[in-house]
């Protein structure tokens, strides 16, 4: 059996070590399943399509999409900080005065959001915030850090990045975010959410998964931290 | 009544210059291919998935002269967009525009991209193939946090390269030890004389620097003096430096179509682009190295590696 993993806006990046710390746990309720992590879009979508995994973790907009809907269940969702969502915050680099006016004709990097990559953005970011995005150019990274280094640097003008990853970066080298100032804050976005798949998994397998991950508080080390998760809990829409 | 007139004749052009350019982007985009080099494969699925819509593949084979049609082919599909990949490709893309330049030229994975003078043309735009100082240094002050000094040894054929460096570590809060040489053999002893002075050393892909020879020296000085040696490929890594920070094609590809879609969509020209710098980065940590000369690295660092090799 395969458990697939894609998000795009954690900061672990060595998904060598990922696979590695999530087949031990596994193995270690002797559950024989293999975890494959996945760094870039294009492949997990042809993953999940072409061998559909038996569970997965992956970001909540790509559930929007109405194939894998129909193919995959959620059954868990994790925590951050005691809650179950995230925000993304909209950067700017120190000099923009006016917030109506900061994103007319600028550059924006940030992680894709799928094929309905604006509508999503527009959803959780530029209507609730009332911002004018319509001129501006979005340029897709592959990785947050990636968005967010991007705007350190003056590559870009703006950077959509997840809150969580720019504490990560300031616990790491505060001095690199120094002239960086927040313009807005996205609607919570649900963290990635763990699903099996319909219609092939014994339920067996799928109660040891979700007691497993369940009681995943208990087991600390590296795997919480980069999966940048403390714990789950049942999903319920 | 004149005045009325004017006004319905300059509606009916606004309609049909929309028109006009609408029917121009419902044209195919073009990928064009410098030959048959396996790094192409996947930025150009990647490229293709992510435009969602017609794409029609080109190749130069290597040279022009394989194909010397080519051109008639290209230019007969009336291509909305041509994205070239390689060196030899964004040539040609942009001599064939040149009496075209409706025609968005958009390139990638082009070595020292500022020797074509692609940007001539206002219809150019592309990706630098090599990750900007500033993507290495803020990437090197995250690996390994007490780096404040960052020693470059490079030639006068460098200079741009230099230019940027500075403004970047000044973004960064960071100093460069810098020297200029004139000649590989002024290597060495430049090297030597930093190396009390930096954090870390910054391996340039300079002409005059990079020799065998040199890298080879470089190679065992950084483990002789316990520095942490940074390079710009991985294979840098393979062959003994600590970290390199190289850019991450998949990455490019992706940034490449949202480029494409801006054009397309009216938001940026490609003269307003200009050549952006990769912002897709793959990390690779040497272990061997790195522990050899006493490189710390959080846990949190660790899990920002992309690829850890012994």
């Amino acid at each position: 059996m395969k458990f697939y993993y894609f998000d795009p806006d954690s900061p672990q990046s060595n998904l060598v070590s990922l696979k590695h710390e999530m087949d031990s746990l596994l193995a270690s309720k002797g559950l024989h399943i293999s975890f494959q992590p996945f760094a870039h879009s294009q492949d997990f979508n042809r993953k999940i399509r072409e061998a559909k995994p038996a569970f997965c973790i992956l970001p909540s907009w790509y559930l929007l999409q109405d194939d894998i809907r129909r193919q995959f269940t959620p059954i868990l969702k994790p925590t951050r900080h005691g809650i179950t969502t995230y925000r993304k915050v909209l950067l700017i680099a120190n000099g923009y005065a006016k917030i109506t006016t900061a994103l007319a004709g600028k550059t924006m990097a940030v992680v894709g959001m799928g094929s309905r990559s604006f509508a999503n953005l527009n959803r959780i970011i530029f209507l609730p915030n009332k911002l004018n995005a319509s001129s501006l150019s979005i340029i897709t990274t592959t990785k947050d850090i990636d968005a967010l280094f991007a705007l350190v640097l003056h590559q870009v003008d703006a950077a959509l990045v997840s809150k969580n990853n720019i504490d990560y970066i300031r616990k790491i080298n505060p001095r690199i975010l120094k002239d960086i100032h927040i313009l807005a804050e996205s609607q919570p976005i649900p963290l990635p959410i763990l699903c099996v798949a319909q219609g092939t998994v014994p339920t067996a397998v799928r109660k040891d998964i979700e007691k497993l991950f369940l009681a995943y508080s208990e087991r600390s080390g590296n795997l919480m931290d980069m999966l940048q998760i403390e714990g789950w809990q049942y999903y319920v829409q | 009544m004149f005045n009325k007139l004017v006004i319905i004749i300059l509606m009916f052009g606004c309609v049909t210059c929309a028109q006009t350019c609408l029917a121009k982007v419902k044209g195919p985009i073009v990928v064009l291919l410098s030959g048959d080099e396996e790094a192409y494969h996947k930025p150009v699925v990647t490229f293709g998935e992510e435009m969602q819509r017609p794409i029609q593949l080109f190749n130069l084979h290597g040279d022009i002269k394989n194909n010397p049609d080519l051109k008639k082919k290209v230019m007969s599909t009336k291509p909305a967009l041509i994205f070239a990949m390689g060196a030899k490709a964004a040539y040609a893309a942009k001599l064939w525009t040149s009496n075209r330049q409706d025609i968005p030229v958009l390139f990638a994975m082009v070595l020292n991209w500022q020797r074509y003078h692609l940007l001539d043309q206002q219809n150019v735009t592309g990706i630098a193939a090599e990750t900007a100082p500033g993507t290495q240094f803020v990437n090197m002050s995250v690996i390994s946090s007490n780096i404040r000094r960052i020693g470059i040894v490079l030639s006068r054929y460098s200079s741009e390269i230099l230019i940027q460096a500075r403004k970047n570590a000044k973004l960064l809060g960071l100093e460069l030890e810098t020297s200029i040489i004139q000649r590989p053999r002024d290597f060495k002893r430049a090297f030597k004389k930093m190396a009390t002075q930096v954090d870390a050393y910054w391996v340039v892909n300079d002409p005059v620097i990079y020799t065998l020879s040199n890298i080879d020296w470089l190679k065992e000085r950084c483990l002789k003096e316990k520095m942490l040696c940074v390079g710009q490929s991985s294979n840098s890594a393979k062959f003994g430096l600590a970290l390199t920070f190289n850019p991450d094609y998949i990455g490019v590809a992706y940034q490449a179509a949202s480029m494409a879609k801006n054009i397309l969509a009216g938001n940026k020209n490609p003269a307003q682009f200009g050549v952006m710098p990769p912002l897709a980065t793959q990390i690779t940590l040497n272990h061997n190295t790195s522990q050899f000369i006493g490189l710390k690295l959080t846990p949190r660092a660790m899990n920002m590696i992309t690829k850890i090799i012994n």
